[in-house]
């Protein structure tokens, strides 16, 4: 075979060989420099995040403060701390920095204070030990039982999984608790997770059908760019429970776990009590800073059925019941206490 | 093989020149030999290594890496004026990281009433890709002797990437229709060299909306993803290139070795350009089922 003959085969050969190094693809950022990783985080806030009208934040006005405090010198615990100044006048707990890479600088949200979070006077294995009685461990995202006077108890803790997953896990929990006289629902500590579950879960305990929240999501880089508003509603789904049911959040309820209150609160049966939820509803993104840090955006505008925002503030309850830590402490969950006492007829 | 397939574990890119290298000279290690050994009807494994590279800008500003073991299943029919095959592919469970922040880590604390525990948190992630293709090719020109033979056809191909991580980018679902091109070298008695590309002029495309996020009232996640942003794009939009060279030794009467090499570069333009990279090393064995008699 001559060289002639081989060319063919050659030539695309020696294609390959030249693309077989690693393409550049125009990742050209600048990554240690503090400037630069300072406008890439306002820029992404101001690309994604949903809420300035909201918040009634003027994000021109705070780069004009915090960018002259940025010079190509600051260290990255100098960043971290004009990045947690900036960041906190959003008050919003979905935004949190991770100083990933950076192990003596803490993650940082509008809450945490030298990265812990504040305590909830709260404290599941209380409830477990003192309160409940056919306890059944469902696993990640569920425990159930009973409590005092037959009442049912449901301790929601992630809305993750899959529909399937839940309908197996509501079936169980509506075997278990169905003839109950009413059912304590418990989402105080529950972080979140994905809205259509917090639809379905809901949808179990409807009597009617109802809307329980709108959304709209960022679109576009304007900040006035939003997707048309979709609305979510609730309604009867499979077999549904139906009698009296009282819903206990925390300051810890956040997220799927507050539009989970938005949806149960629009059933007549539904009675809301305890504090007021956490005020971070929206969907939220994580994107990478240049030097590799990390930061979570909400990208989203959520209302509940009357076009109001709890963003900030929190789904307020129908009964406010607050526990102190010493309360706690000493075995006596208030708020459980009152939600039994109304479902016993007491 | 196995000391190749060691170099690519360990050696990424070098590796890959290596082998190029090592196809090049069975290539010509081969030459001199006198047969056509272009036809024949094969279902075969693949087992192989990829390497995808993805800057994604919906989704972060820096270019994330992954690393994939490959598995393949093949068939192919090779006769007269026709060149039948269909593939399906799946890189599974690959480590996925930014480029430059290979390990990526952070402690959260989380607190209750009786203390505080810290979490220690890798940022990095995993990444799965798959694939299935149809390809259809008319021979123009048949191999015969030295003789290279040229074919052109089109090919019906869904390929995904699917990340899962602190931040997730590429993921997409392509659908896509290509004028597809190969080129056939026969090398001695046993040898097939095969060269391929192709090119999509229409695909469908499902990629993240802007905000990024796929929570839709009473969908799931995937159909969230794909109710929101699935469109169909041409050129102007959404640019791909896939290019292989194969070397295929006829190992017996029934069996076929082969070594492949496939790129693919994507370039998709909206919500946010995504731009990709992705090579692969395959080694693989097929039944022949057509074998000839005296082979």
């Amino acid at each position: 075979m001559s060289f002639r003959t081989l060319t063919p085969a050659f030539a695309p050969l020696a294609v390959c060989l030249a693309l077989a190094c690693d393409p550049e693809l125009g990742d050209d950022v600048s990554r240690a420099d503090p400037v630069a990783n300072f406008e890439r985080l306002w820029d992404d806030f101001d690309r994604y995040y949903g809420l300035f009208a909201v918040k009634g934040v003027d994000w021109d006005a705070l780069h004009a403060v915090y960018a002259p405090q940025v010079r190509p010198g600051s260290t990255r615990a100098e960043l971290y701390a004009v990045f947690a100044d900036l960041l906190g006048h959003l008050g919003d707990t979905h935004v949190s920095l991770y100083p990933a890479g950076d192990p003596e600088l803490p993650v940082w949200n509008h809450l945490r204070v030298d990265g812990v979070m504040p305590v909830g006077n709260y404290d599941y294995d209380l409830i477990r030990s003192d309160y409940l009685r056919d306890h059944v461990d469902g696993g990640e995202l569920v425990e159930y039982g009973r409590l005092d006077g037959d009442v049912g108890y449901v301790h929601l803790k992630l809305f993750d999984g899959d529909r399937r997953e839940w309908r197996r896990t509501m079936d169980d929990i509506f075997a278990a608790l169905g003839d109950a006289p009413g059912i304590v629902v418990d989402v105080r500590d529950c972080p979140g997770g994905l809205d259509p579950l917090v639809q379905y879960v809901a949808g179990r305990f409807a009597a009617d059908r109802r809307l329980f929240m709108t959304a709209r999501k960022r679109s576009g880089p304007d900040r006035d760019d939003f997707t048309a508003p979709e609305a979510w509603y609730v309604e009867p789904t499979d077999d549904t429970y139906t009698g009296p049911v009282v819903l206990l959040t925390s300051f810890l309820t956040q997220s799927a776990g507050e539009t989970f209150t938005l949806a149960m609160g629009t059933q007549d049966h539904v009675v809301h009590l305890g504090e007021a939820t956490n005020g971070a509803l929206s969907d939220n993104i994580m994107r990478d800073l240049p030097n590799g840090w990390m930061v979570s955006i909400s990208v989203g505008d959520y209302r509940g059925p009357t076009g109001a925002s709890y963003e900030g503030v929190g789904v307020p309850p129908d009964e406010e019941v607050l526990n102190t830590a010493e309360e706690v402490l000493a075995g006596t969950d208030r708020a459980l206490e009152r939600a039994i006492a109304r479902l016993s007829g007491e | 093989m196995s000391i190749v397939s060691v170099l690519i574990l360990r050696r990424g890119r070098a590796a890959l020149a290596s082998l190029s290298v090592l196809l090049a000279l069975l290539v010509a290690g081969s030459a001199g030999a006198d047969d056509r050994p272009a036809d024949f009807h094969a279902l075969g494994v693949s087992l192989g290594w990829s390497r995808l590279a993805v800057l994604d800008r919906s989704a972060s500003d820096l270019t994330y890496i992954g690393h994939l073991p490959t598995l393949g299943l093949g068939w192919e029919l090779r006769r007269g004026g026709n060149i039948f095959a269909v593939r399906l592919r799946a890189g599974i469970l690959g480590p996925y990281y930014a480029k430059q922040y290979r390990h990526r880590e952070f402690d959260l604390i989380e607190s209750d009433l009786h203390g505080t525990e810290t979490l220690h948190a890798d940022a990095r992630g995993v990444v799965y890709t798959g694939g299935l293709s149809f390809t259809y090719l008319r021979r123009l020109l048949r191999p015969a002797g030295h003789r290279p033979g040229v074919a052109l056809g089109a090919t019906l191909a869904e390929d995904m990437v699917y990340p899962q991580g602190f931040v997730a980018p590429g993921l997409m679902l392509a659908g896509t229709l290509s004028p597809t091109f190969a080129l056939e070298q026969p090398l001695g008695r046993r040898g097939l060299l095969t060269v391929g590309a192709r090119m999509p002029v229409l695909a469908v495309v499902s990629r993240m909306p802007y905000h990024g996020t796929v929570s839709r009232p009473e969908r799931g996640l995937l159909g969230g993803f794909v109710s929101q942003r699935t469109e169909v794009e041409s050129l102007g939009r959404f640019r791909q290139v896939q290019w292989s060279l194969g070397l295929q030794i006829r190992l017996g009467r029934r069996w076929l070795g082969g070594l492949a090499y496939e790129g693919t570069y994507t370039y998709d333009r909206d919500p946010r350009p995504l731009r990709s990279v992705q090579h692969s090393l395959l080694a693989s064995i097929a039944f022949d089922f057509s074998a000839r008699k005296g082979d």
